[in-house]
């Protein structure tokens, strides 16, 4: 089982560090696959050779036409993610079965940013909702405790209509990266189940990512897997 | 001091069941013990607040931490460890340097702490 950190950010988009210094610190920390995010707008980065599972996700972040922008870019992302925040950039996200994963649904709002209509559409269209560990991580106090309410929130709707959650420590610098594990246990203490919460993680993230892998190379359509025989 | 009377050492089955977690201070510049104590106890009644932290029965143990290593181990309720694990994660700066608390594991005595994680094999385990 490999342990994922689907959002961080290197110096080639928002971030502070390089892929290198993030890559070696991520193997501080234990994680087998950390996906290094880039806007719709840039090119794909090259990834160095190295021992954990590099995946490349493309966010979106726009006000409108999600779907159009995230039908462009399916065949050469490997995750496609929404910059969530705005209500109809959420709905647009979870009802779009180009999107993967949507960001923080609740970033700079005074509500939890996702409703019951929302979740059943992503959990139809399989995307996943994120818990973001910066936003968490960054806050004080009332804001914190705010936030903490609408991530608790949205966790009971995945957990109720069985739509996806990820937790991803959201690192614009190697010091804002966290093991699995310990992301693992936010997502357990507001409100999954440990085995579930420890998924947000492992199985989720690594399915997910195989799943498209997969789409990329042309072995599996919509209700079709090619098996290899060999 | 030594003859004041002191309250017995409860039974084992009105204990509270412990875990030991090991925990391992990765920054840029060394860290003093008495500044991590300060950030812990900060953030996990910050986090949990006054309550929860109390239920934790949070204990810092100090013969075990290596200043070298930055490694150590913290006692709390088994039931409590997962909290206690969020709390070290919410800590990200000590005296003005970022670090990142790290978790290597989590056991349920001292012997298997030391033996498994700080590498303080006592003589007798070898054969």
């Amino acid at each position: 089982m490999v342990q994922y950190d689907l959002h961080v950010y290197t110096n080639r988009s928002n971030g502070e560090n390089s892929v290198d210094e993030m890559i070696a610190f991520a193997k501080k920390l234990g994680l087998g696959g950390l996906g290094i995010a880039r806007f719709h707008t840039q090119e794909r980065l090259d990834f160095p050779k190295t021992d954990i599972d590099l995946v490349d996700v493309v966010l979106i972040k726009a006000g409108n036409d999600i779907d159009d922008i995230a039908r462009e870019v399916r065949d050469k992302a490997e995750v496609i993610a929404v910059y969530g925040g705005n209500y109809d950039v959420n709905r647009q996200a979870c009802e779009s079965k180009y999107v993967d994963v949507l960001f923080h649904p609740e970033l700079n709002r005074l509500d939890n940013g996702l409703d019951h209509i929302c979740v059943r559409a992503a959990q139809e269209n399989k995307t996943a909702i994120e818990i973001n560990f910066r936003e968490i991580l960054e806050s004080y106090e009332k804001g914190r405790a705010r936030i903490l309410g609408f991530m608790k929130r949205n966790i009971m709707l995945c957990k109720k209509y069985g739509a996806n959650v990820i937790t991803t420590s959201s690192a614009l610098s190697k010091w804002n990266m966290r093991s699995a594990r310990e992301l693992a246990s936010i997502a357990y203490l507001l409100g999954m189940d440990l085995g579930h919460a420890i998924g947000t993680t492992s199985t989720i993230p690594e399915e997910l990512v195989r799943n498209n892998r997969e789409k990329l190379a042309g072995k599996r359509w919509e209700g079709v897997y090619i098996e290899d025989r060999k | 001091m030594e003859d004041e009377s002191r309250p017995k050492i409860l039974p084992p089955s009105l204990r509270s069941k412990t875990r030991y977690i090991v925990f391992e201070i990765i920054s840029d510049s060394p860290i003093e013990y008495k500044d991590f104590i300060d950030a812990l106890w900060n953030s996990t009644t910050h986090f949990l607040g006054e309550l929860l932290t109390a239920d934790s029965q949070l204990r810092v143990l100090r013969n075990l931490y290596d200043n070298k290593s930055q490694r150590g181990v913290i006692k709390c309720r088994h039931d409590m460890v997962e909290h206690v694990r969020t709390s070290l994660s919410m800590i990200s700066i000590i005296s003005e340097i970022r670090v990142v608390i790290k978790i290597d594991g989590v056991t349920g005595t001292i012997k298997s702490a030391r033996n498994r994680y700080l590498g303080m094999r006592d003589l007798r385990s070898y054969k």
